[in-house]
Order: structure tokens, then C-alpha cells, then sequence
């Protein structure tokens, strides 16, 4: 989109410093950088913080696959120990 | 004074046989549909309205989320219109009843969740982390998010009943102690019933307010999983 021209309150003649448009342009990068997928790209990580990070798309739907796979092994685990454990006999 | 305060939200029957779907079915008799190119005074009036909601509310949600224009616009008629229809003396009001705001909000919640579950998966579960978290936080916080997932249902129900149900009781209430307080003090009834009538231009507001919250959250919903 052509910001340059884009308010219809900006002049024909005028240069784009005009304060208008200089607004939009900011409005337009913030929603940019708020925007989804094509935001990822100006986050840089390496490691395992590539996968696991609380900034890119990918990074908080892994961590929150994460966090409901750790839920899951624990009532797992809860339950399996229950079972195992033998009940305890009249005497 | 009724002897039972709660009368009035008793599930009205006849013969032994419920009236709740002549009762829910009633107010669509008030939005005649036409044919015609000029309608009358009503349906025009009706129409300009239903204009100037649908422009306001529908502004919010983007192109896919327009496609519920119809379902919400509708809900938003329904509600204001049982809510008002409610406020006529001895009348019975549907939305005082949970079931039936349950019944409205568990579906549209629903299947606006799953339609972003579908169409934009990532995003979704990527939701239930704010941007951000720091990393100590983010198992408590997706615990949070996910609880507050599920309980917005049940707090859009929540709100519209009680709200319609305390208006309803208040009126109740104050009409009562008018009534009582007439054989008492004159003045003190008068003034009362002053309260009376400001609380019923109140709950007029409330009832056209509670459709609108009700509507605008669902598109909320809607636009947030679109």
C-alpha cells in the first residue's frame, strides 16, 4: 500500500514527511510486528530456545503442548502408581 | 407480595403441558417479514434497526467471521426481544432461566473455538500463551488461559441470567413494598414508587444492553479464532 499517498487529508504536492502519513506508517508497523507468522522472522534464537520460547508463533505452541504433555505424564503417573500399589488385606 | 418471591421464574404449564415453546417461539411474530419493496411503518423501522446493529457489530469480526452475520444478528433479536417482552407484568422470561443461556452460549463458544482450532491450529494453541511470559510463569500461565477458555461460556450464561433475574427480583421487591407502604405513609409509598419507575427505565436499558453484551462478546470470540 502506497502510504505515501494514502490520507486523503495529505496534499497532492506535499512530501511524505507529512505527519499524517508518518502515523500511518507507524500504525501500519506496529500491526506488522503484532502480526502473526511473518513476525517470527525478527526473533533470532538458537538452541532450544528456538523451540521453547514465549515470542514466536511456533515457540508458545510448543511450550503449551508442552505444558499439557508434563499434565498428562504426571495423572499418568498417578494413576499407574495407584494401581500398582496393592490393596491392603483384613487381617 | 407473592407469598413465593421466585414464582415468577416457574416454567409456566397449561393442562399439564409446558408453555416454554410457545413462549420462546412468540417474539419472531413481532418480525413479520415482507415481500414487498416499501414496507410499512414497522417492518421499516424494524429493518433500520436490525441496519444500524448489523452495520456496528459486524464491523468488528473480518471477512470469514462475517459469515455468522445472520446467526448473530438474529441472537441479538432474540435476546432483546424476550428481555423486553419480559418486563410486561405477569409475563415469563426465558432468559432468566440458565438452561436456556447455557443452552445459547456452550454452542456459539464452541464453535467459534473450533473454527479457529481448524482453520488456524497454530494460532489457537498459541493463544493460550501471552506474548512475552517470562519462562519461570508459562506452565502457570497456560493453566490460567486454558481455565479462563472455559469458563467464558459459562459466564456469558451466567451474566445474562442473573442479571434479567435480579432486575425481574427488584422490581418485585420495591413494587411490593410500594404496594405495602400505600395503607402506611402516603409519602413514603410515593417516593417509592418514584424508585419504581427510575428502575424500571433501568431495566428497560439493561435488557437491550445484556443482548448487545451478549452478541458482542460472541463476535469477540469469533473474531479472535478468525
Amino acid at each position: 500500500m502506497d502510504l505515501d499517498h494514502a490520507s486523503p487529508l495529505c496534499g497532492a504536492g506535499m512530501e511524505s514527511d507529512c505527519l499524517l502519513v508518518r502515523a500511518h506508517r507507524e500504525a501500519f508497523a506496529l500491526i506488522e510486528i503484532m502480526a502473526g507468522p511473518e513476525a517470527d522472522a525478527q526473533f533470532h534464537f538458537t538452541g532450544i530456545k528456538k523451540y521453547f520460547n514465549s515470542y514466536t508463533l511456533t515457540g508458545r505452541m510448543n511450550c503449551v503442548l508442552a505444558t499439557y504433555g508434563s499434565i498428562a505424564l504426571i495423572v499418568l503417573y498417578f494413576k499407574l502408581r495407584s494401581k500398582k500399589t496393592p490393596a491392603v488385606k483384613a487381617t | 407480595m407473592n407469598e413465593n418471591l421466585f414464582a415468577s421464574f416457574i416454567t409456566p404449564m397449561m393442562f399439564g403441558l409446558p408453555l416454554i415453546t410457545l413462549i420462546v417461539l412468540f417474539p419472531s411474530l413481532l418480525f413479520p417479514t415482507s415481500s414487498r419493496l416499501v414496507n410499512n411503518r414497522l417492518i421499516s423501522l424494524q429493518q433500520w434497526m436490525l441496519q444500524l446493529v448489523s452495520k456496528q457489530m459486524m464491523s468488528i469480526p473480518n471477512t470469514k467471521g462475517q459469515t455468522w452475520a445472520l446467526m448473530l444478528m438474529s441472537l441479538i433479536l432474540f435476546i432483546g426481544s424476550t428481555n423486553l417482552l419480559g418486563l410486561l407484568p405477569h409475563s415469563f422470561t426465558p432468559t432468566t432461566q440458565l438452561s436456556m443461556n447455557l443452552g445459547m452460549a456452550i454452542p456459539l463458544w464452541a464453535g467459534a473455538v473450533i473454527t479457529g482450532f481448524r482453520n488456524k491450529t497454530k494460532a489457537s494453541l498459541a493463544h493460550f500463551l501471552p506474548q512475552g511470559t517470562p519462562t519461570p510463569l508459562i506452565p502457570m500461565l497456560v493453566i490460567i488461559e486454558t481455565i479462563s477458555l472455559f469458563i467464558q461460556p459459562v459466564a456469558l450464561a451466567v451474566r445474562l441470567t442473573a442479571n434479567i433475574t435480579a432486575g425481574h427480583l427488584l422490581i418485585h421487591l420495591i413494587g411490593g413494598a410500594t404496594l405495602a407502604l400505600m395503607s402506611i405513609n402516603t409519602t413514603t409509598a410515593l417516593i417509592t414508587f418514584i424508585i419504581l419507575i427510575l428502575l424500571t427505565v433501568l431495566e428497560f436499558a439493561v435488557a437491550m444492553i445484556q443482548a448487545y453484551v451478549f452478541t458482542l462478546l460472541v463476535s469477540l470470540y469469533l473474531h479472535d479464532n478468525t
